[in-house]
């Protein structure tokens, strides 16, 4: 699969991303990196301590992360976390979302792990 | 090429914006406001543009902007804030804290450039105003001293001219003018009612020494008589003061402080305040407290000067002798301010 075909199958923005970094092997460089980010594993240890504060400022930062590599439907769902627990303790849509990010970020993470070099 | 800070505590968020900026730019990073603080004071205005993160931990990005207002250098370098939090709240405090502009995330490559660039070269342009300004402002003040020196000099030499007819040094319209400007400072600290800037204290000393220049009408036979005058002959000396007044009006461009101070110490440097004095018998309050310093320096100066008509007396004799009102009547204040100057004129004679 090419970076094309793989932000297509996320349904992910490829014009947005190489309007961005220009070039090809840039973006792969940190989608490879995205893997690597310590965030998405305090996400979950904030999650299963119900640290809140925690979940906030970690699915903060991949919103941005996601956001900006053009992976618009997973930062849709870290930034949907990150509203159900800006004002502390969510409500019952909160498992759900953090289901459906668990989800969406592994089908992520094996695309890109399926990119062509 | 120019240096920008990076500043974000979410190191693939530094990253990519480096990608992105590194096009056009140095980039130096810092991973939270303290290390921010850190490279901005370091680096100062060395630093072209810094972006900044909002929420980070330690100090965020107001904190920074905070830092460098305190350092006054969110005047001196344009800040970018760059952040996931678009709340009209956080806007407005960032703009209050001195952010130049406000951008989110994602950011779109060429927009961030462009305004990059844009704050840049405004700052840019900004700081070589500022400093075309100082220059300019330096040497505007430098020719105002030069100008004021120039004036100076020629206010002096005019005012000198008499005494050399007089066949003297010229050194009396030197100690007449500072004379003048210590009483005159007694004056001021003690007396508030005739309150005086420093620059007016300046003029009215400079003005001092153009007290005799009606002098320059009178024949050198009455000048420089090495006797006692007669009626008639002193009835001329005396016209001096209003021959002053002559001259300065021929003279006159402007009305101006300056103008009246020197036409005032012209006419009034001989009135007494017991009415005794010449041309106008003015009395009391009537004689400005500045013709009043000028009058009494003269006559303390012509005391401890040689003249062709009389020799020096010691200063201390000549404060004597103004004291026990052997040279007219003076009023208590100019004459406290002359007892309390005592030990800086003595220095000056």
């Amino acid at each position: 699969m090419n970076l094309r075909e793989c932000y297509a199958a996320l349904d992910a923005d490829y014009e947005d991303v190489m309007e961005r970094f220009l070039r090809e092997e840039v973006v792969l460089r940190f989608l490879r990196k995205l893997e690597q980010n310590p965030d998405y594993d305090r996400m979950l240890t904030a999650y299963e301590q119900k640290d809140y504060a925690g979940v906030f400022t970690t699915t903060h930062n991949l919103k941005g992360v996601c956001g900006t590599l053009g992976l618009k439907p997973l930062a849709k769902c870290f930034y949907d976390i990150c509203e159900e627990v800006r004002y502390g303790a969510p409500g019952e849509n909160f498992v759900p979302l953090v289901e459906r990010v668990q989800q969406m970020y592994r089908a992520t993470i094996d695309a890109i792990s399926g990119l062509e070099e | 090429m120019q240096k920008i800070l990076i500043v974000d505590d979410v190191e693939m968020d530094r990253e990519m914006l480096a990608e992105v900026m590194s096009r056009q730019y140095e980039v130096l990073q810092a991973k939270d406001g303290e290390e921010a603080c850190g490279l901005i004071d370091c680096f100062g205005t060395r630093l072209s543009l810094v972006i900044l993160d909002l929420l980070m931990p330690k100090k965020n990005g107001l904190d920074v902007l905070k830092h460098m207002e305190e350092h006054g250098l969110t005047a001196q370098i344009p800040v970018i804030l760059l952040t996931g939090e678009a709340t009209v709240e956080s806007d407005v405090s960032a703009y209050e804290y001195g952010a130049a502009d406000i951008m989110y995330k994602p950011f779109h490559s060429k927009v961030l450039l462009r305004r990059a660039q844009n704050l840049v070269e405004l700052f840019e342009h900004r700081r070589a105003t500022e400093h075309d300004l100082q220059v300019r402002t330096e040497e505007l003040q430098n020719s105002k001293k030069m100008l004021a020196s120039a004036n100076e000099f020629l206010i002096d030499a005019l005012g000198s001219v008499v005494e050399f007819r007089s066949l003297e040094s010229g050194e009396h319209v030197q100690r007449v003018k500072k004379i003048t400007r210590t009483i005159l400072e007694y004056v001021n600290r003690y007396y508030p009612e005739y309150s005086m800037t420093g620059e007016e204290i300046e003029m009215i000393s400079s003005a001092a020494a153009l007290h005799d220049v009606g002098k320059i009408a009178i024949s050198d036979d009455i000048l420089n008589a090495p006797r006692r005058l007669t009626a008639q002959e002193f009835s001329e000396m005396k016209q001096h003061t209003v021959y002053g007044c002559e001259i300065l009006n021929r003279f006159k461009l402007q009305e101006n402080n300056f103008f009246h101070y020197c036409y005032d110490i012209c006419r009034w440097h001989h009135e007494k305040v017991d009415g005794r004095g010449y041309p106008d018998g003015l009395k009391g309050d009537e004689i400005p407290i500045y013709c009043q310093a000028v009058s009494l320096a003269d006559c303390f100066d012509a005391l401890i000067s040689k003249r062709v008509y009389k020799e020096a007396f010691q200063a201390k004799e000549a404060y004597d002798m103004i004291c026990r009102g052997e040279c007219g009547a003076f009023s208590d204040k100019i004459l406290r301010c002359f007892t309390m100057a005592k030990d800086e004129l003595f220095m000056l004679a």
